[in-house]
């Protein structure tokens, strides 16, 4: 489609230069995509794979649990479960893939975890909490891939879409109108041409 | 320093009571959506939902997912496995790539 602009000379350079930039950021913007979707497919294996590893040993925690909660009653198990000691926490920092800051956590447990009396609570408890303990570094990672993968998709969809303007929208329009506008003052020229030739003649007649 | 949240039905989470981790057991989906727009506002940095929980709330998840700072996973039940968190990662990468690439078969 053509632009809206006057057929002149101003246009014309404004154009060209309009062009060359288009160029260039349809190269990069190209470029970025093909990187984002290197990293995202990366990224989407790695956390295929490990939230397998989550869910079945997630699972077993929970077994774990469920095991040492059926040896102890159930106001014992409410009492030991009552005053947690330790402070689970996670260290954010933050990584720049291709401009998209994701997110990375550290697991910080301080503290004991083991805060309850040793006898009247079953020894398979401390079983279940180590296993528990063992497991939350995996599931931060698991949760600092989501967030990754959710950030990189919609940077991917949106980077797609620009691409694609450039390349079938705004590219296409702009080459359209210079050549207009090309034609539009060879014409004009040609015109001047014959009139001052017209006008010789008629002169000299 | 920022601070880890679980939420989901009381059995399935209660064992993460003594690693200190902030627990909101719930069983209402009202309840879930509540808590979950509440937690993106302070300094959680990491919300995991129960699997049974995050069935009912899946739109909200994706959207605060998108747009807070909060990173909200979802883990498997006590009891059955839905495979909810495969599911949006396959929706991510039908999202960004056009295809899924796992073809893993148990997800339906």
């Amino acid at each position: 489609m053509l632009l809206k602009v006057n057929p002149n000379r101003m246009e014309l350079l404004r154009l060209k230069k309009r062009l060359f930039v288009a160029k260039r950021g349809y190269k990069l913007l190209k470029d970025k995509r093909d990187a984002l979707i290197q990293v995202f497919v990366r990224l989407a294996k790695e956390s295929d794979t490990l939230r397998k590893e989550l869910e079945e040993n997630l699972l077993k925690c929970y077994a774990f649990f469920s095991n040492a909660s059926s040896l102890m009653s159930k106001l014992t198990l409410e009492e030991t479960l009552m005053f947690p000691k330790a402070k689970s926490e996670t260290e954010v920092s933050f990584k720049n893939i291709m401009s998209v800051n994701v997110p990375q956590y550290k697991f910080k447990c301080e503290g004991k975890y083991y805060s309850y009396g040793l006898v009247d609570t079953a020894a398979e408890l401390d079983g279940a909490l180590k296993k528990f303990y063992d497991i939350l570094p995996l599931m931060l990672k698991v949760a600092e891939l989501d967030k990754a993968i959710t950030l990189l998709a919609n940077e991917i969809e949106k980077t797609r879409r620009r691409v694609n303007a450039l390349e079938y929208v705004i590219i296409p329009d702009i080459e359209e109108t210079i050549t207009f506008i090309t034609m539009k003052l060879d014409e004009v020229a040609r015109s001047t041409n014959s009139a001052i030739m017209r006008i010789k003649d008629i002169i000299r007649a | 320093m920022y601070k880890i949240a679980l939420i989901g039905n009381r059995e399935t989470i209660i064992g993460f009571k003594l690693l200190g981790i902030s627990l909101f057991p719930i069983t209402k989906k009202d309840e879930a959506v509540e808590i979950l727009n509440k937690l993106v506002k302070e300094e959680y940095a990491v919300i995991f939902v129960t699997e049974d929980i995050a069935s009912q709330i899946f739109e909200e998840i994706e959207r605060l997912q998108k747009t807070s700072f909060a990173s909200i996973t979802i883990i498997p039940n006590k009891l059955e496995k839905k495979y909810l968190g495969l599911k949006i990662l396959r929706r991510n990468i039908e999202k960004a790539i056009g295809t899924d690439i796992l073809f893993r078969k148990e997800v339906e």
